[in-house]
């Protein structure tokens, strides 16, 4: 909003839209997935690879949106705490170490949604506006 | 004055180079092959470091007593390889780059496998091939062939990007064995706050023809560690990373071109702590390295090395102390214990999350009783790259 605020007014508005449609990220899960919320370190854990499976056993797959796109930026930022350099640099030591492998990178929303209404195991965030009834909600970043 | 006149060319080319690789053509070149639609996914990922360098000034002059193919005044950056730097600008010392394969079968089961090569090298390395089994939440078992965690970055040694140094400390960094081929075990547990991760490991090594006695010898050396046993333990929390290693192995060399054999008991125990604030950071780790031999006399080796930088949005300044002191009961049998210290200051810039440029000078000082290189004053450039 901040570098929004600087330019022309009608450049302020709409960014004033684009920040309304950008409600926040949420984590989605699969509906049949029994987890009905997680917390922001189990979810971190999932993220950093540290935990390969859902508290209660079943394995986890990460979906993450890519490099650039802004709901990547804010949801590192609140759940992994790790800007675009840190999240990196953390994986190229997890990898080349033989620890496991990032989160598997896809382009938009609307991918992650399908992804993640076509299997149990998978997990994603996504706008709090894009949510529908083929994923439930189990973290809501604020 | 003449050797900034050297220097010149060989820093143009690397930086011309150097452009070229942080192309976007280049640079964008998508890593992820997965192939969602199988049951099967391969991820491929790799790493490179062109690092070139010389020395400025030392100590020592002519060739080097025990092995004349190396001329001093000198630098030996690498052990495991003997990457030494000379008067007159190399890469060859610790150019490297390594390619790694990570395969997925099932949720449980996955197989990695890395290959790296270096400039200073005739043949590429394999650093890993294991297979890994999610037995259980939390639980790993791992078989196949793996570096030896004996320090922090020993599993990532080779990846530049990861650092802040141009390479890790040589005080700590850089045996004569540095893989096992065996079995590990690894839980992931969360204590008090901390994430957790600790690992037994066991297993067995030989190096034919090892490159790591080549400063010493001109001799034909293979090394081999048997009955590797170890664990380790790494503790994180907010800004703190601390970290146990302990080692037992039983060591051998047979030289080959002499057929004198040696044979040691290896203790080996380690710590680091870490701290990483937003902008200011400190990278500590200590180390012993104690070694009986069948012969009567034992050789230790406390080293440590420690160092802080600042963040300055893509600069990163950092300076390192470090420190490496042999001890023996036996002069005779091992008459120069190694003895020396080093002051480094390193100039990080990162174009980009997977790429760095690097500047560094090192000041490397012996102890009157060593006599492995002589002092020397090292500059040194490195671009990382992860892709």
């Amino acid at each position: 909003m901040s570098k929004c605020a600087i330019v022309g007014q009608a450049i302020f508005f709409l960014c004033f839209a684009a920040s309304l449609a950008n409600a926040g990220e949420v984590a989605v899960v699969n509906p049949k997935n029994p987890i009905s919320t997680l917390s922001k370190d189990e979810l971190a854990d999932i993220y950093l690879g540290n935990a390969k499976n859902f508290p209660g056993g079943s394995s986890a797959v990460p979906l993450d949106l890519p490099e650039g796109a802004a709901g990547r930026q804010d949801f590192h930022k609140t759940v992994t705490g790790k800007n675009e350099t840190q999240f990196k640099a953390y994986w190229a030591k997890m990898v080349f170490s033989g620890r496991g492998v990032p989160p598997k990178e896809v382009a938009s929303d609307a991918e992650v949604k399908s992804m993640v209404a076509g299997n149990p195991n998978m997990i994603g965030y996504i706008d709090k506006s894009a949510v529908d009834g083929s994923v439930k909600v189990v973290f809501t970043a604020e | 004055m003449n050797m900034y006149k050297r220097l010149l060319l060989p820093v143009a080319l690397w930086l011309s180079l150097a452009s070229l690789m942080t192309a976007p053509a280049i640079a964008q070149v998508a890593p992820d092959t997965s192939n969602a639609q199988q049951g099967i996914s391969t991820r491929f990922s790799g790493f490179f470091s062109i690092d070139g360098g010389e020395v400025l000034s030392g100590s020592f002059h002519g060739s080097m007593p025990n092995n004349p193919a190396y001329s001093c005044p000198c630098y030996l950056a690498d052990w495991t390889s003997t990457g030494m730097y000379s008067t007159g600008f190399s890469f060859k010392p610790e150019t490297r780059a390594g390619v790694q394969a990570d395969i997925k079968f099932n949720d449980q089961v996955s197989f990695t496998a890395q290959v790296t090569d270096r400039a200073d090298d005739t043949s590429p390395q394999l650093q890993w091939a294991f297979l890994t089994y999610d037995f259980a939440p939390n639980w790993e078992l791992t078989v196949g062939r793996k570096r030896i965690p004996l320090y922090y970055y020993s599993n990532f040694q080779d990846v530049g990007i990861a650092y802040p140094w141009v390479t890790p400390p040589p005080e700590l960094y850089g045996w004569e064995v540095t893989n096992y081929n065996g079995v590990s075990l690894r839980y992931n547990a969360k204590v008090m706050g901390f994430r957790t991760t600790s690992s037994v490991f066991t297993g067995t090594e030989t190096v034919l023809d090892d490159a790591y006695y080549l400063s010493g010898s001109t001799d034909n050396i293979n090394a081999s560690w048997k009955n590797i046993w170890g664990a380790d333990t790494e503790w994180t929390k907010d800004w703190l990373t601390m970290r146990l290693v302990y080692l037992l192995a039983n060591a051998s060399t047979d030289d080959i071109t002499t057929g004198a054999r040696a044979a040691s008991r290896v203790h080996s125990y380690g710590i680091a702590i870490n701290a990483d604030f937003d902008d200011w950071f400190v990278l500590s780790e200590f180390t012993a390295d104690d070694r009986s031999y069948n012969t009567n006399y034992y050789v230790n080796a406390p080293a440590f090395s420690v160092g802080a930088g600042y963040r300055i949005g893509a600069w990163t300044p950092f300076l390192n102390y470090g420190w490496y002191y042999e001890n023996t009961n036996d002069l005779g049998q091992y008459p120069t214990p190694a003895r020396y210290k080093r002051t480094s200051l390193t100039l990080r810039y990162d174009v980009n999350p997977t790429t760095a440029f690097k500047v560094q000078y090192d000041d490397y000082e012996e102890a009157a009783i060593s006599n492995l290189t002589g002092n020397s004053k090292v500059f040194r450039i490195a671009f990382d790259k992860t892709f």
